[in-house]
């Protein structure tokens, strides 16, 4: 069975997540900083589609992060460090759903952070659509997607940080993308005769 | 307002997933459930989604929060290393000084004790055959004549103890 490989984007990302896992270990913990930037952002994203909490999914991020300052050896000696670190933060947000479990509403997003650029303020609304139709997805259905779209991983590489089969992780991709389809659709179809439109 | 330009839009993303779709289970009609749907046409919606990415941005808090957290253990870290190293180090001072004593007190010269005495008039009263009690007293009497003569001349350093069995019967006398 072959998979294809993960696209130049994600591949790059991956460097320069070993290129600075590589200075922390070379460095000690000073180095933390770099890593911080360059990974908080996708790893609390991912944390909150498993915790649905943004406060609890910077908890998890910042317990994954103090970790790995403290072994820095650990994540530089792992074959893909990027793929270890996401798998750190899912077993601290795991850790922490366990620890104190949340009433949330599926479609109250109050918890998120968010930025929207001023000339994309008109998205916004979009994007809040988009965030709370996965919010409805399971967790085990929303964390591939995750990783699939925001962070351009291969099958091979989801299976891995999810530890599942890469069958698995095909699967609850098309189930999740199958839904999303369905809550989604009317979007879809408005931004296509929108974009028709446009462009007439 | 739905926006109708997701910022993604670039290029057919739904190739690779195809081609890695393929590969994972053969043909599309062998996949893991029949579900209905195009994959072809849910490249918008992966795009839409995708657009959907940047939206949610961490708190401003968490970096110096990290950092924080990452100099509160180091410190914690240091402090138990100091207080070990320092347990550590007194407690070697000590043994070190206790075998030192030990040693010192083994092999430093010391006078008689009474047991050495009583030792020494035990051989002499078998020795020359005479009463215990009288070969105690013999004993005690060349001592304090020794310990006078050093007392005399400080200039003879004192010997150690060496037992009287040793020595001629003359001599001891």
């Amino acid at each position: 069975m072959s998979h294809s490989n993960p696209p130049p984007h994600a591949a790059a990302f991956s460097d320069r997540v070993r290129t600075s896992a590589r200075q922390l270990a070379e460095l000690g913990e000073d180095a933390i900083s770099g890593l911080i930037d360059l990974t908080s952002l996708r790893l609390v994203r991912f944390a909150t589609t498993i915790t649905r909490n943004q406060h609890d999914a910077e908890d998890a991020v910042q317990a994954t992060l103090v970790k790995i300052a403290a072994q820095p050896g650990r994540l530089h000696q792992c074959a893909d460090p990027w793929a270890f670190l996401l798998q750190m933060a899912r077993n601290e947000s795991l850790l922490i759903l366990r620890r104190r479990p949340r009433w949330n509403l599926i479609g109250d997003l109050c918890d998120l952070l968010t930025r929207c650029r001023v000339d994309e303020l008109e998205r916004e609304e979009s994007y809040r659509e988009i965030w709370r139709a996965i919010r409805t997805l399971p967790t085990q259905q929303s964390e591939v997607v995750v990783l699939k779209i925001w962070e351009s991983m291969t099958f091979a590489e989801i299976a891995g940080v999810l530890e599942i089969s890469p069958s698995t992780a095909a699967s609850r991709y098309r189930y999740a993308i199958a839904k999303l389809n369905s809550q989604l659709r009317g979007k879809i179809e408005s931004s296509a005769s929108e974009d028709l439109q446009h462009h007439v | 307002m739905f926006d109708p330009y997701p910022t993604h839009r670039t290029g057919d993303h739904s190739k690779p997933f195809n081609d890695e779709f393929e590969n994972l289970f053969g043909d599309e009609s062998l996949g893991p459930d029949s579900i209905n749907m195009s994959l072809h046409g849910d490249s918008d919606l992966e795009d839409l989604i995708r657009g959907a990415g940047n939206y949610v941005r961490p708190g401003d808090q968490l970096r110096a929060r990290i950092l924080e957290s990452v100099a509160h253990r180091r410190e914690r870290r240091y402090m138990w290393q100091r207080f070990f190293g320092g347990f550590a180090l007194a407690t070697t001072v000590v043994l070190a000084l206790v075998i030192i004593g030990q040693i010192g007190l083994a092999i430093a010269p010391r006078g008689r004790t009474a047991s050495d005495l009583q030792r020494q008039a035990a051989r002499r009263a078998n020795a020359d055959g005479v009463a215990w009690e009288w070969a105690l007293t013999e004993v005690v009497y060349d001592w304090r004549r020794s310990t006078t003569g050093r007392l005399d001349n400080p200039s003879v350093p004192s010997k150690p103890f060496t037992p009287l069995s040793t020595q001629t019967q003359g001599d001891a006398r």
